[in-house]
C-alpha cells in the first residue's frame, strides 16, 4: 500500500511517542510516520546522513512535528538548521510541545516555525489537537515546493 | 672819682670794658685843660655826670632785659629739653649740632656722645637708605619730610620713631635740618602684633579649611602639620592616634626638621606613653627641659633626648571628653616654646581632633555602607537565584510534570475507550478514580502555572471598562456551566479602572467562580457584582449568599493551596484566591473579605479609577 506521504515526528519521550502514534491511529491517517528521538537524528534524516542515506526508504517528509525539549541538539537548534538550509526552508515545521514559555514561543516563531501547538495533557484534547493538525497541514494546506528555486 | 665807680668795678668784664674805653679815649683829641674856663669845667663835669647817670640807667635796663632773657632762655631750654618730641638739629653733612634731652633718653645715649656725630650712626642699617634719601630731599627741595625709622638704642632693642624734618638755618645763616623725632614704638609694636595675630589667624584659618576639606585622616594630618610648622617652627611635630581597644598608638604623621611624613603606619603600645592617664583629662604637658626632668624617663623621652630634643609640649587631642591622640612638639632649645606657640598648637589640636573624629566616623560609615551594599548585593543575588530557581521549577512543572501526567491520562483514557467493555465493574471504577485524580492534578498544574506566570510578563496599566470585562468573564463561566442554577446580578454602572486586562480577568474569573461555587443547599444562589466609588479609587464587590467563611479562616484563604473544604464537597485547587491576591497587588490594589458563615461572603477589590 502506497502512503500519501510522510510525517517526521521528532520526540524523545517514549510515552508521548506512543500517545502520538495512538492518536494518529485513531484518525486514521494514510501517512507514514518516522519517529526520530533527537535533534541530531532528525537532521541526519533530513540530510540523508548515516543510516538515512537511502531516500527511497527514508523520503523527505511533508511536515515535521517537532518537540522543543530534546537531548543534545534542541528542537530550536534543529529548527534553526532546517530553516536556514535552502532546500528545507519551506518545509513546514510545527512545534509540538507542552512548553508555553514566552522565550520558547519567541524563539520558535523567530526561527521560522510554521505553527506552535500545545501538547494537551488530557487525551481528549490531545486527540483533537492531532486531528486538527492532520486535517490542516496534511489536507488543507498546499505543500510547498522543496527546492531552491526563487521567483523569477 | 671813688663815688662814681660802679659796684662792679672789680668785675673782670667791667674792667675789660674800662680798659677798652680808656684806650679809645686816649686816642681822642683832648682839649687843653688850661684853655678851659672854670665855667667850662663845671659844665663839662655836669655833662659827664649826667651822661654817667644816663649810662647807668641804660645799663640797669640792659641788665633787667638780660635777666629777663636769661629767665626765658632757661624756660625755653627746659621746654626744649623736656618736650615730648625729640629735637635734633643737623647740619648739611648730617652731623648732630644740637639735640634735646628727649632724644638722649629716647636713645639712652649721653648728649655729649651725640653732638657732632652723624645721626645715621643711630639709625638701624635697614633704614639708612630711606633716612639719607629724605635728608637729601629736604635740602634739595626745602619741603618737610616725614618717615618712619627704626633707631638704635644703647642696651635696648631698636626703637620705632617717626622723623619730621624741616629746613631752617643756624645763627650764621647756614642751612640746617630741624628734625623732630617721635617715639612710635608702642604703636608700631601694636601694629606688628596685630599683623602677627592676623597672620596667625590666617594660617589657622588655612589649616582649618585644609583640615575640613581633607577626607582621609592622612590628608587631614598633613594639612595640620604643614600649617602648624609655619606658625611654630621647631625640630619636630608629631600627631599620634590612640586606639584604646587595641591598646596601641599609631603615628599618623610627623614633621622632622621641616620634612613631613604621613601614613607610615608606625605603631607602638600605648603603655610606652608616659603618664597617659593625664592626657585622658585633656591636660597639656610641657617639659621645658627634658634633661631637667627628674622622674624616670620612658623609652620615648630618652629617644627624644638622643635626638637632641630638650623642650617638649604634648597636647591631647580631645573629642567630647574622649582622648583620641596627641599633638606633640619638640625643640632643641630649652624653653623654646612660648605661651603663644602653645596657644596656637592648642587651637590646631582642637580642629585636628574634630576633623580626625569626623574622618574616622566617615570611614566607618563608608565601611558600613560598603558592607551593607555588599550584603544587599549578596541577598539580591540569592533572591535572584531563588527566583530563577522558582521560575525553573515552574517551567519543569509545566513540562516535566505534564509529560508523565499526559501519559497517565492518555493511557488510562485509551484503556477506557478501547477496553472498557472487557473490564470488570470494579476495575472500571478504579480506572475512573485514576482519571478523576489525574484530571484534578492537571487543573492543579495549570493553576500553579497561571500563578507563577503572574507578573512575569510586563504589566501595562491602562483604562479598562469593567462592565465589558465582567460581562465577558461571566459569559465564559456560563460556557463552562458553572453559572447554572444561580442568579447573577451585574451593576450597570461599573467604573472604568486603571489596570492590566490579563490580571483583571484572572481576578474576576476566580472571584466570580468562587462566588458561584460555595453554595448553600436548598437556597437559590445569587451572585452580585457592584461598585462603590471613593475619591480616586473604586471598590468592586463580588457578593454571594453562599456558605460564608469562618472568621478564623478569613485571612488564610488568600494563601496558596489553602483549602477549607474537601475535594468531594467543593472541588478546587486552592490557588484561585492566591492568584487574586497576587494580581491585585501587582496593580497596587487591595483585596478584602467580609464574610458571615451561613450568610455569604463579600470580596472587595480596591482599584484606581482611570483618569479620562
Amino acid at each position: 500500500m502506497i502512503k500519501k506521504g510522510s510525517i517526521l515526528l521528532v520526540e524523545d519521550n517514549p510515552m508521548d511517542i506512543e500517545l502520538t502514534l495512538n492518536a494518529f491511529e485513531e484518525i486514521p491517517l494514510d501517512y507514514e510516520i518516522y519517529v526520530l528521538k533527537s535533534g541530531e537524528e532528525a537532521l541526519d534524516y533530513l540530510f540523508g546522513r548515516k543510516e538515512f542515506s537511502d531516500r527511497q526508504k527514508y523520503p523527505l517528509p511533508d511536515v515535521v512535528l517537532l518537540d522543543i525539549k530534546l537531548p543534545g541538539i534542541s528542537g530550536i537548534d534543529a529548527l534553526k538548521t532546517i530553516k536556514t538550509t535552502p532546500i528545507f526552508k519551506r518545509l513546514p515545521v510545527i512545534i509540538f510541545t507542552s512548553s508555553q514559555e514566552k522565550k520558547d514561543l519567541i524563539m520558535g516563531y523567530d526561527f521560522g516555525a510554521n505553527s506552535y501547538l500545545d501538547k494537551p495533557v488530557s487525551f481528549e484534547n490531545f486527540l483533537t489537537s492531532i486531528r486538527t493538525f492532520a486535517e490542516y497541514w496534511l489536507t488543507q494546506n498546499i505543500k510547498p515546493p522543496l527546492d531552491t528555486n526563487k521567483l523569477e | 672819682m671813688e663815688k662814681y665807680n660802679t659796684s662792679d668795678k672789680d668785675d673782670p668784664k667791667n674792667q675789660r670794658l674800662r680798659q677798652i674805653a680808656e684806650k679809645q679815649a686816649s686816642l681822642m683829641e683832648v682839649p687843653d685843660p688850661s684853655s678851659l674856663s672854670p665855667e667850662d669845667n663845671i659844665r663839662i663835669f655836669h655833662e659827664l655826670q649826667a651822661h654817667k647817670i644816663e649810662l647807668e640807667i641804660q645799663n640797669e635796663e640792659l641788665r633787667n632785659t638780660q635777666e629777663e632773657l636769661e629767665k626765658s632762655r632757661v624756660r625755653y631750654k627746659k621746654l626744649y629739653d623736656f618736650a615730648p618730641v625729640g629735637y635734633v638739629t643737623l647740619n648739611e653733612k648730617g652731623l648732630i649740632m644740637e639735640c634735646n634731652l628727649t632724644v638722649t633718653t629716647m636713645l639712652g645715649i649721653n648728649r655729649m656722645e651725640l653732638i657732632n656725630r652723624p645721626l645715621s650712626k643711630f639709625i638701624s642699617p635697614e633704614h639708612q637708605g630711606i633716612y639719607s634719601l629724605r635728608r637729601k630731599a629736604l635740602f634739595e627741595t626745602g619741603r618737610p619730610q616725614v618717615c618712619e625709622i627704626l633707631m638704635l638704642r644703647q642696651n635696648n632693642p631698636p626703637i620705632w620713631t617717626q622723623m619730621e624734618m624741616t629746613l631752617g638755618h643756624d645763627l650764621k645763616g647756614n642751612w640746617v635740618c630741624l628734625c623732630g623725632i617721635i617715639d612710635i614704638n608702642d604703636r608700631k609694636e601694636a601694629e606688628q602684633k596685630l599683623q602677627k595675630i592676623n597672620e596667625r589667624l590666617s594660617v589657622l584659618h588655612h589649616i582649618d579649611r585644609a583640615i575640613l576639606s581633607a577626607k582621609s585622616p592622612e590628608s587631614i594630618v598633613q594639612a595640620a602639620l604643614d600649617g602648624l610648622w609655619k606658625l611654630v617652627p621647631c625640630q619636630r611635630i608629631t600627631v599620634i592616634q590612640f586606639d584604646m581597644k587595641k591598646n596601641e598608638a599609631l603615628v599618623l604623621g610627623s614633621v622632622v626638621k621641616g620634612k613631613s611624613e604621613v601614613g607610615k603606619e608606625l605603631r607602638f603600645p600605648l603603655t610606652d606613653i608616659h603618664l597617659i592617664d593625664e592626657f585622658r583629662h585633656g591636660k597639656i604637658r610641657i617639659y621645658s627641659d627634658l634633661l631637667e626632668y627628674p622622674k624616670k624617663k620612658t623609652q620615648i623621652l630618652n629617644q627624644l633626648i638622643a635626638e637632641g630634643i630638650r623642650n617638649v609640649v604634648n597636647i591631647p587631642l580631645m573629642f567630647k571628653k574622649e582622648i583620641i591622640g596627641t599633638l606633640n612638639l619638640g625643640a632643641s632649645v630649652p624653653g623654646w616654646f612660648t605661651d603663644e606657640h602653645v596657644a596656637i598648637a592648642k587651637e590646631v589640636a582642637m580642629q585636628l581632633a574634630i576633623a580626625l573624629r569626623q574622618a574616622c566616623l566617615y570611614d566607618q560609615l563608608k565601611q558600613y555602607s560598603k558592607e551593607l551594599e555588599y550584603r544587599v548585593a549578596q541577598r539580591t543575588r540569592q533572591l535572584e537565584w531563588a527566583n530563577k530557581m522558582l521560575e525553573e521549577f515552574a517551567y519543569s512543572v509545566s513540562h516535566d510534570l505534564k509529560t508523565p501526567l499526559r501519559a497517565i491520562l492518555g493511557f488510562t483514557q485509551i484503556i477506557a475507550r478501547r477496553y472498557a467493555k472487557s473490564l470488570e465493574k470494579e476495575a472500571r471504577h478504579y480506572f475512573e478514580n485514576i482519571l478523576e485524580a489525574a484530571t484534578h492534578m492537571e487543573e492543579l498544574i495549570n493553576d500553579l502555572l497561571k500563578y507563577s506566570k503572574l507578573g512575569k510578563n510586563a504589566i501595562s496599566l491602562i483604562p479598562v471598562e469593567l462592565s465589558k470585562l465582567i460581562e465577558d468573564v461571566v459569559s465564559e463561566l456560563a460556557n463552562s456551566g458553572v453559572t447554572q442554577g444561580a442568579e447573577i446580578i451585574i451593576d450597570p454602572d461599573l467604573p472604568v479602572v486603571e489596570g492590566d486586562v490579563t490580571l483583571l480577568r484572572q481576578i474576576f474569573i476566580n472571584l466570580i467562580d468562587n462566588a458561584l461555587k460555595y453554595r448553600k443547599k436548598d437556597t437559590s444562589h445569587r451572585v452580585e457584582i457592584r461598585a462603590k466609588r471613593e475619591n480616586k479609587s473604586a471598590l468592586i464587590e463580588v457578593r454571594d449568599n453562599g456558605i460564608g467563611i469562618e472568621p478564623k479562616y478569613q485571612e488564610k484563604i488568600f494563601n496558596i493551596f489553602q483549602r477549607l473544604h474537601s475535594q468531594s464537597a467543593y472541588p478546587g485547587t486552592g490557588i484561585g484566591l492566591a492568584i487574586v491576591k497576587r494580581a491585585v497587588h501587582l496593580m497596587n490594589g487591595k483585596v478584602e473579605i467580609e464574610s458571615t458563615p451561613g450568610e455569604g461572603s463579600i470580596f472587595r477589590v480596591k482599584l484606581k479609577i482611570a483618569r479620562i
